[in-house]
Order: structure tokens, then C-alpha cells, then sequence
């Protein structure tokens, strides 16, 4: 095993995410493993390898009915050349490295689709926190203890984080269609 | 659903006379093309999943010699669907020659 490096970051975009992971590989860090974390900080593991020089990253975003859809598009992507490192169908962020030249969306309009599978799973996030707000109102306002006051501030906050996350792939979306 | 995009027709019509894999689809396209298309496999993918929805394909089991790999096949709607596009194509054409041929 070669020389380590874990790294944490967040970003915002997939593109400043590849960006970053493309100047890493040009110092010849290789991603070997990274966490399933689609809207939060993202643990990476690099290793110092040569073949990390030539090659490039590129994300894409599938949120994967069940084991089976998952290893059909793992089974395509190896096949079409790209190292594919999610463990299985929960992760949704797909981090894909090649060292041919080949692309990985033929077009801008499929490319920005990752966009709008986020988009989909941000507003899933946002739904499920309002209901688990409602509940625990309609919990707190029948027993009221303090606790599900704290509960029902929690899930308000991961409810509007959501909201914000979708707000703004949504304005993403919009300008990758008239750029 | 009409008109259909550059990479759904093409998957459709790779579709047609049999059913194939994923990455089957790319090299047939790839072949009836002349090497002229290579269709990447993310947009594959997601056209693969929109079609699924829509129903003009469906899968009809998995590769005899990788069982992870699912095969799909072209619907009696996704042939319709194609056969209708086709016309559209043609029509179009035929407007271009006509209108080319009074300049000549």
C-alpha cells in the first residue's frame, strides 16, 4: 500500500468537486475510498499512485431503485473503461475515474440530468423533515415535554437546509439550460 | 415524448432487431454508425431509465454470462414510437430536397 491521505470537504457544485479531485490526481493522488455523504462533508481517501497522472474524475448522481439497478450501471461504467469505488446502491454520488479519454455524458444536457437527480433526492430530504415536524408539533402540543420542542427545531433546520440545497440546483439547472 | 432526442432514437433503434445490454448498446450504435457515435455511459444510462418509465422498453432478464448485467428490449410502443419519428424525419426531408431543388 502506497503513501495515505484522507481529506475532508464539501462542495457545492460537481464540477468545483472534479476540479478538485483532477488537480489531486495531477500530484498523483488516486481516490481508493470515499464516504456516502451526498449533501453533507464528503470523506476522501487518496494513495500515491502513477497511474493517477493520466487519467481524469468525473460524478455522476443516480439514485438507485435496488441492488440490481446499481450493479447494472456498475457493470456498464466498468465496461465502458471508468474505476467505479461506491459500495453499493445507497450511495447516489458516483465518483468515476478513467484513463481514456472518453466522456462520460455524450451531451450538456444529460451531464446537467446529476443536477436534477439531486435536485429530486434534496426535495425527498425536505419532505420527509417537514412530516417528522409535523409529528412531533402535533406530539409536543398533545404530551409537552420540553424535548420534542428541541426535536421540532432540529428537524425544521434539516427541513430548510433541504429546501435551500434544491432552491439553488434548481437555479443551477435553470442556467445550465440558457448558458 | 415526440420528437425524440439524438441518443433515444439511436437506442431505440439498437433495440429493434434484438435485445441487448448496456454496454451492448454502445458498441451496436457504435457499429451501425460507421464509428461515427459513441454514446457515453452516463447518458445511456439515464435515457435507459427515462425509457423504462415511459415504457418503450422493458427488461426481459439478465446476461447469460454476467448476471448483473440487465437486458433490454424494445416495446410494441417504443417501435411505434420510433416508426412515428421516422416519418417525422422523413417529412422533414422531403420539405429540405423541395425546397433545395427551386434554387437549382
Amino acid at each position: 500500500m502506497g503513501l495515505q491521505k484522507v481529506l475532508q470537504k464539501k462542495f457545492t457544485s460537481f464540477e468545483a468537486e472534479e476540479q478538485w479531485l483532477n488537480k489531486l490526481a495531477s500530484f498523483g493522488w488516486l481516490l481508493v475510498d470515499y464516504s456516502k455523504d451526498d449533501f453533507s462533508e464528503t470523506t476522501y481517501t487518496f494513495e500515491q499512485r502513477e497511474r493517477a497522472k493520466s487519467g481524469h474524475y468525473k460524478i455522476d448522481f443516480v439514485t438507485f431503485r435496488n441492488r440490481a439497478d446499481f450493479e447494472d450501471y456498475k457493470a456498464l461504467l466498468e465496461e465502458s473503461g471508468w474505476d467505479f469505488l461506491a459500495k453499493n446502491e445507497h450511495y447516489a454520488k458516483l465518483i468515476l475515474f478513467s484513463t481514456n479519454n472518453k466522456a462520460l455524458f455524450s451531451d450538456q444536457a444529460s451531464q446537467s440530468m446529476r443536477d436534477v437527480s439531486k435536485r429530486h433526492a434534496a426535495i425527498r430530504f425536505a419532505v420527509i423533515f417537514l412530516v417528522l415536524d409535523v409529528l412531533s408539533l402535533l406530539a409536543y402540543l398533545k404530551f409537552g415535554y420540553g424535548m420534542l420542542m428541541a426535536l421540532l427545531f432540529g428537524f425544521l433546520a434539516f427541513c430548510l437546509y433541504y429546501t435551500f440545497v434544491a432552491c439553488r440546483l434548481t437555479d443551477r439547472i435553470r442556467k445550465g439550460q440558457f448558458a | 415524448m415526440l420528437p425524440l432526442s439524438e441518443p433515444t432514437f439511436l437506442i431505440l433503434l439498437a433495440l429493434w432487431n434484438k435485445p441487448m445490454h448496456g454496454y451492448g448498446i454502445i458498441k451496436t450504435i457504435f457499429d451501425f454508425t460507421e464509428e461515427q457515435y459513441e454514446l457515453a455511459p452516463g447518458t445511456l444510462y439515464g435515457v435507459l431509465k427515462n425509457l423504462e418509465k415511459q415504457k418503450l422498453i422493458e427488461v426481459v432478464g439478465t446476461d447469460l454470462d454476467n448476471r448483473k448485467k440487465k437486458m433490454y428490449a424494445i416495446t410494441q410502443s417504443g417501435k411505434d414510437a420510433l416508426i412515428e419519428e421516422q416519418r417525422r424525419y422523413e417529412k422533414l426531408l422531403g420539405y429540405t430536397h423541395n425546397v433545395k431543388k427551386q434554387n437549382d
